[in-house]
């Protein structure tokens, strides 16, 4: 299925869905949630430069100047803190995006052809499950050596990487959702007009578990931001001075000791509350609440 | 009977699973039926559930690929043809699904789902379409408005009515009605008979009606197949399988419906037990294990017998020595019974 497909399908099932819409829209971790996509998109225009060398005296607390303090180089934290909100949520974003693409049309096919495709797709899919997602993203990033590269190039690695440690998960989820429906009489009803597969499967198969992998969607946004954070938190990630939050937790955290604790913990308060946020969200499309 | 509209000779069906040893394991749900629909006529089919009733239907329709046995079309063997073959021929041949809610994409609003048919009626423009769906639901009695809603937002019945004008839309010459009624309020049972009965005249329609309600099957079928375990035990025309029923598990079965009077006397056949999977393994008679006049003769294989015109039944002893199994017959020298003996099974 190409992404044209898809996005129709998407807007389709999107259009069709009003109510549904409408209560995620109401829910308080929808307005978060937007709240930190605007911060994302706009915030970087009101801020100091987050790499601005001298910016202000080195390791100072939270003050009126600078409201979460600065690091050892002087950086404006919070400055840093909205800067990075950009880029994690790029990152987020992209990479749960392609993961859905990829995973979702896959698992849905191997759900409708069954026997040794089914089969195939699932062995591949369990052998990189087998190992933790975060070492097998480390593994990855290790053997690629992106540190070489440029950061623009780089950032793409990652988000290729982290989407593709989570495709299996929307591979078997949608391969789950979809079992039930293809022997289901809708579909059967399809069948006896003489439909064939792929527009059964654009037409009734993926609007009916598009809400069991959106739910889903928001958890794994929440994933990458936590791998994306994970890797550059042991140095594999994003290198400095580049502001991201997973970065700048790991610079700060050997001066959390000395009480210096502003400077891990104003990023590791943003990975929570937009982690948390996404989760709240997947909750409610999933159970509706 | 006029020249057969379908027909289904020895039509065999496995279902292939695997055991918690990942070993191939198949159970087979229809094991060598045979029966013809001639036009404007029901077949109906009776038995409990898991007996494999609704498969029969599923495999003509090509939603399942048959294991054995051949499916005539208007004569032609539909069978061994690709889903791309026949396509052509799913004009001719439509479903009734049992539960209207499961019959409908709850994602999409019904007129959606009608739209699939009309494509199938070779209907490209999405005006023609629409009159064409707007006319036949108001045909079965609908006011068109409710085809803008989602199925959850319409009644069983309303339902039902729409399950059946989707089909209607086709222009079909045979119907597979599984089980029409059974998810349907009993108020509303009767419309949907009704309304079935008065298309079958207006539209010719041959139907194969697949239910355990022996009261719709009375309603509606002209000869009725009872089946247990994947075979035909009795066929015969309504009449003869309702009211001189031979078979013992039509008996059991009759009984169980209390269809008139409970009968306690000692022409009624109570089964017990369960139905397992060991005696598909058996030769002879699957009803053994459960009947009451089991004896060492049913051990092997048993066949369809004809007890009279139309006819048949899958029990030696009911054939041979119906005095023995509470059926005051007579016999003729050719072991064929006379009509009159098993009518007083009813009574």
């Amino acid at each position: 299925m190409s992404a044209a497909t898809l996005l129709r399908v998407l807007a389709r099932a999107g259009g069709s869905s009003a109510r549904l819409g409408r209560r995620i829209a109401c829910a308080p971790s929808f307005l978060v949630l937007a709240v930190i996509i605007l911060v994302a998109l706009i915030g970087p225009e009101f801020v100091r430069d987050p790499e601005g060398l001298n910016a202000g005296p080195s390791l100072s607390p939270p003050s009126g100047d600078f409201w979460f303090g600065t690091d050892k180089f002087g950086f404006d934290i919070f400055a840093r803190v909205i800067h990075a909100a950009r880029l994690d949520l790029t990152v987020g974003f992209s990479a749960a995006a392609i993961a859905v693409i990829i995973g979702m049309p896959l698992g849905a096919l191997a759900a409708m052809r069954g026997g040794k495709f089914d089969s195939l797709l699932l062995r591949v899919s369990e052998s990189l499950q087998a190992f933790p997602t975060l070492l097998l993203a480390m593994g990855i990033v290790a053997a690629l050596d992106t540190r070489v590269v440029a950061l623009g190039m780089r950032i793409v690695f990652l988000i290729l990487i982290i989407a593709l440690v989570n495709i299996p998960v929307y591979l078997r989820l949608t391969r789950s959702a979809v079992l039930p429906i293809v022997n289901s009489d809708f579909v059967l009803a399809s069948r006896c007009a003489g439909k064939r597969d792929l527009s059964i499967l654009r037409r009734r198969v993926i609007p009916n578990v598009l809400q069991v992998v959106f739910a889903q969607f928001s958890v794994n946004v929440a994933w990458a931001i936590q791998i994306l954070a994970a890797l550059s938190f042991i140095g594999l990630g994003v290198p400095l001075p580049t502001a991201e939050w997973g970065a700048m937790v790991r610079d700060g955290a050997s001066y959390t000791i000395y009480g210096q604790w502003w400077v891990a913990v104003f990023p590791g308060l943003a990975i929570l509350v937009t982690v948390l946020t996404l989760n709240l969200m997947a909750d409610r499309v999933r159970y509706g609440k | 009977m006029s020249e057969p509209v379908l027909e289904a000779r020895d039509l065999l069906k496995d279902y292939v699973t695997r055991d918690a040893k990942l070993q191939r394991r198949t159970a087979r749900a229809v094991d060598g039926v045979s029966f013809q629909i001639g036009e404007q006529e029901t077949f109906g089919v009776v038995g409990e559930s898991g007996c494999g009733k609704s498969t029969i239907g599923r495999v003509l329709l090509k939603l399942y690929e048959a294991t054995g046995g051949e499916i005539l079309l208007f004569g032609e063997n539909v069978a061994p043809l690709s889903e791309r073959r026949f396509r052509g021929h799913r004009r001719k041949l439509q479903m009734v699904f049992q539960d209207p809610q499961a019959a409908f994409d709850p994602m999409s609003s019904i007129r959606s789902s009608l739209r699939e048919y009309a494509e199938l009626r070779g209907l490209r423009r999405r005006a023609e379409q629409d009159a064409l769906i707007e006319r036949t639901v108001e045909e079965v009695g609908l006011p068109p408005e409710l085809i803008d809603r989602k199925p959850s937002e319409v009644s069983g019945g309303q339902l039902q009515r729409l399950n059946v004008a989707r089909c209607l839309l086709v222009e079909p010459k045979v119907l597979f009605l599984d089980e029409p009624t059974a998810s349907l309020d009993v108020s509303i049972r009767g419309q949907i008979v009704n309304l079935l009965l008065d298309r079958q005249e207006s539209d010719h329609l041959s139907y194969l009606l697949v239910s355990h309600d022996l009261r719709v099957v009375y309603a509606m079928a002209h000869r009725v197949a009872v089946m247990y375990l994947g075979q035909f035990v009795e066929v015969g025309t309504r009449d003869q399988v309702y009211e001189r029923a031979r078979h013992p598990y039509t008996r059991g079965l009759l009984d169980a419906a209390d269809l008139d009077e409970p009968r306690r006397d000692s022409s009624s056949v109570r089964l017990a037990g369960e139905i397992s999977d060991e005696v598909m393994a058996l030769p002879g008679c699957r009803l053994m294990p459960r009947c009451p006049f089991a004896e060492e003769s049913c051990e092997s294989p048993q066949e369809l017998l004809q007890v009279e015109e139309g006819h048949l039944v899958r029990c030696w002893k009911a054939v041979e020595q119906p005095g023995d199994m509470g059926l005051p017959v007579t016999l003729t020298k050719k072991g064929e019974a006379r009509e009159e003996a098993g009518k007083m099974i009813v009574e």
